[in-house]
């Protein structure tokens, strides 16, 4: 019996959490870094709704957190795309550490 | 003729069958995004990701958000990711080298992020509930009186923030006008 | 006006004003100074009903929103320094052919995420203000869309601020589920009776780490840099102050009232961060000859005194919040005023600031040098300028603390010092070096000028007569 319990779903969430945590600092792409920021919302959306199933406090509020985290994820991900296709216009490259233009 | 509480042969619950094919979709499909060298790909392993974990958010007994990460996540985000690659992708971007320099410290680190925290939540005594098959439907009109009381503030303000989001957005992402100066 | 309504007045005077700078700039296109003026008049509004409340407590919305002292004083900060930003910029971003409407708009919105930190009584409202208050920084990091570096240092500014964001959140949620409420009071009930648990001391460090990254502090500050250097020089001077004091209202909240049972383990933790803060900036700083970038490292170090007074605070010396507080007004004033200036040099497109362009200044422009001269006397701490009672109050809630605290108070003193050397070292270019050739280009157009009169106005006030905002100080942070 796994899936009765809270503990399974808040390792598959901290190792989720992980696994954008490593996609954010190895790629060098702006839009993988982001994609791998979605991935690491996505692990904490699924922790808040493991607590809001499993913790008789807290019911409803899982998933009232969750909803309004899928808020904020979404208008994280309009602005960066948003900012992503500006410097695309200015650098032709999507490319992070290519943005180099002010190290001294 | 109802389902056998456990599958015949392997003798695992059907939920816990689940479970563990629907987690290890979401581990392998996320892998599979910070790891593939195709972008494009990456977008599509990402919303598999995504998929994935609506079907965990079912488990859960969440379906309302489960429908809304199908909606909002897949339907509108990943969508808007792909359309964001197919704009800024070069040709000759994909075969470039994919990751930074330090990447092997980076996964050293993730790593070890990845098992201090399975390992300390795994330990906490959460003194949670414990249920025989999978929680029981936590309930829309729960979630609704929780949103629409005592969190309504934050519920309204998510939507101004979209609305701060979506000007910015618009105005960073249009093509600048030659014309676009001001008269004072 | 019912009473809940007046006490969100303000927050909704801001987000309607928001949205009727950009109606205004439909029904009267293409102008640079309407979008401003109606701006303006939000600002002066909401103003208006923070003062009309008084300052007593007020519950709004099933307590979700509570305003008192400390939400006023907040609030009023805030609107100066949304004011004060809106007078710098339009005649920079309008010469190089950037609309205003969308800065002022963006700009109302990120003063509304910053009330909504300051008033907010639970982890999600909190959140969501935050996030009100740093995503708008974003897209003003990059409002120079036609300027290769303003949009890297947006593209910097927003990886590593969603990355941060996304670790925070984490932290929060975890802190939510252990603790079984949302509610910041709730939850230091919850930890006060309940005993540490592996995942609270993950949930602790995860969100020590966010908030790092959000107010800057080594070895979490590497976005600042180039997030500074890129954008718009006046709005990198508001970008420079206002998600900074917005970021340390929701550290006061957060560490303060809902981990303040847990202040033995962070605070150690906070206090070795302050150190590295304030000696990494400041020697950095040493280095810089752009004076933008300099001033980016300096704000870090900033950062690190502030940290003093959380430190403080956290071992229980009330003084180290009104240090905080105080420190928050007058590093508005210094800081803006600093930006101001440079803006003023900038005043032809495409010109630099390096410290060459300011030598001379106090030949061409004596008006201009002195203001330069007072901000950066200020900045460095000299009396009687406001940044001199800032550091004092700071460092001395940490004496008082005693122990560690008193350690880290001679740790800033140190660091005063040396940050001495590079904002002379300015001075010294503004009045001892001989004008370059050709002579750079100073614009100070009325809006500026009003902008840099009320940063100076701030800047030698609360060093003339600091009680003045003492008073208020020790009204918001009483219980």
């Amino acid at each position: 019996m796994i899936a009765g319990h809270l503990e399974p779903y808040l390792v598959l969430s901290s190792l989720l959490f992980s696994i954008g945590a490593f996609g954010f600092l190895a790629r060098r792409n702006a839009i993988s870094m982001l994609m791998s920021i979605e991935v690491m919302l996505n692990a904490v959306n699924l922790a808040a709704l493991a607590f809001g199933a499993f913790m008789p406090t807290l019911a409803g509020q899982g998933v009232a957190f969750a909803l309004l985290i899928i808020a904020v994820a979404a208008a994280e991900a309009t602005v960066g795309l948003a900012i992503v296709i500006a410097i695309y216009r200015n650098r032709k490259t999507p490319l992070v550490d290519e943005y180099d233009a002010m190290r001294q | 003729m109802p389902l056998p509480p456990t599958i015949p042969f392997i003798g695992i619950t059907w939920a816990d069958a689940l479970f563990l094919l629907l987690g290890g979709v979401v581990l392998g499909s996320a892998t599979l995004v910070v790891l593939g060298r195709d972008i494009i790909r990456n977008g599509l392993m990402l919303i598999l990701t995504l998929g994935a974990l609506a079907g965990i958010y079912v488990v859960l007994g969440a379906s309302i958000v489960a429908g809304a990460q199908v909606l909002v996540y897949i339907g509108a985000i990943s969508v808007l990711i792909l359309f964001a690659i197919m704009l800024t992708q070069s040709k000759s971007a994909s075969a470039q080298l994919n990751f930074q320099t330090q990447a092997l410290p980076a996964a050293l680190a993730s790593a070890l992020i990845g098992i201090l925290l399975a390992v300390a939540l795994g330990a906490t005594q959460w003194g949670s509930t414990v249920y025989n098959d999978t929680p029981d439907p936590a309930g829309t009109a729960t979630a609704a009186a929780v949103l629409f009381g005592p969190w309504l503030l934050a519920f309204e303000v998510a939507s101004v923030l979209i609305l701060a989001a979506v000007i910015g957005g618009i105005y960073l992402a249009m093509k600048p006008a030659e014309s676009e100066e001001i008269e004072a | 006006m019912s009473g809940e309504m007046m006490t969100i007045a303000p927050l909704l005077t801001v987000i309607f004003g928001a949205v009727a700078v950009l109606i205004a700039d439909m029904v009267v296109p293409a102008r640079r100074y309407t979008p401003i003026a109606v701006a303006l008049a939000a600002l002066g509004a909401a103003a208006v009903f923070i003062t009309a409340q008084g300052g007593g407590v007020t519950i709004a919305l099933a307590g979700a929103y509570v305003t008192g002292p400390f939400v006023s004083y907040l609030g009023l900060l805030g609107i100066t320094v949304t004011t004060i930003t809106l007078l710098m910029t339009p005649d920079h971003v309008g010469d190089r052919g950037y609309p205003t409407a969308e800065f002022a708009s963006i700009l109302l919105f990120a003063l509304a995420g910053a009330i909504l930190v300051a008033a907010s009584t639970d982890l999600v409202t909190l959140f969501i203000g935050l996030e009100l208050l740093v995503i708008p920084g974003y897209l003003l990091a990059g409002y120079a869309k036609r300027d290769p570096l303003s949009t890297e240092g947006a593209v910097k500014y927003f990886l590593l601020g969603s990355f941060s964001s996304a670790i925070l959140l984490f932290g929060i949620v975890l802190l939510w589920g252990s603790s079984g409420t949302a509610s910041l009071s709730g939850i230091a009930a919850a930890l006060a009776s309940g005993s540490a648990t592996p995942a609270l001391a993950v949930a602790l460090a995860l969100i020590t780490t966010g908030a790092s990254f959000k107010i800057a502090a080594v070895p979490f500050h590497y976005w600042t840099p180039d997030a500074y250097q890129g954008s718009p020089t006046p709005i990198t001077g508001y970008l420079s102050v206002g998600p900074k004091v917005g970021a340390f209202a929701l550290a006061i909240k957060l560490f303060l009232v809902a981990l303040a049972p847990l202040a033995l383990l962070w605070v150690p933790v906070v206090a070795v961060l302050a150190a590295a803060t304030m000696t990494l900036g400041n020697l950095v700083a040493l280095t810089q000859l752009n004076v933008k970038r300099m001033l980016a490292y300096s704000s870090i170090a900033h950062t690190g005194y502030l940290m003093v007074g959380l430190v403080a605070a956290g071992l229980g010396e009330v003084a180290g919040i009104s240090g905080i507080l105080f420190y928050g007004a007058a590093y508005a004033f210094m800081n803006l005023g600093a930006f101001a200036v440079l803006t003023a040099i900038q005043g032809r497109p495409g010109s630099t600031t390096q410290l060459s362009d300011l030598a001379g200044l106090g030949r061409r422009h004596p008006l201009l040098a002195i203001l330069a001269a007072v901000f950066l006397l200020s900045l460095t701490g000299i009396p009687p300028t406001a940044g001199f009672f800032a550091k004092a109050y700071v460092i001395l809630a940490a004496v008082q603390a005693g122990g560690a605290a008193a350690l880290l108070a001679i740790v800033a003193v140190l660091n005063a010092a040396v940050a001495a050397c590079y904002y002379l070292r300015v001075i010294i270019y503004l009045f001892m070096r001989e004008p370059a050739e050709p002579p750079v280009e100073v614009a100070t157009p009325p809006l500026l000028r009003i902008g840099l009169i009320l940063a100076a106005i701030g800047t030698i006030a609360l060093g003339l007569a600091p009680t003045l905002l003492i008073e208020a100080v020790a009204r918001a942070i009483a219980p």
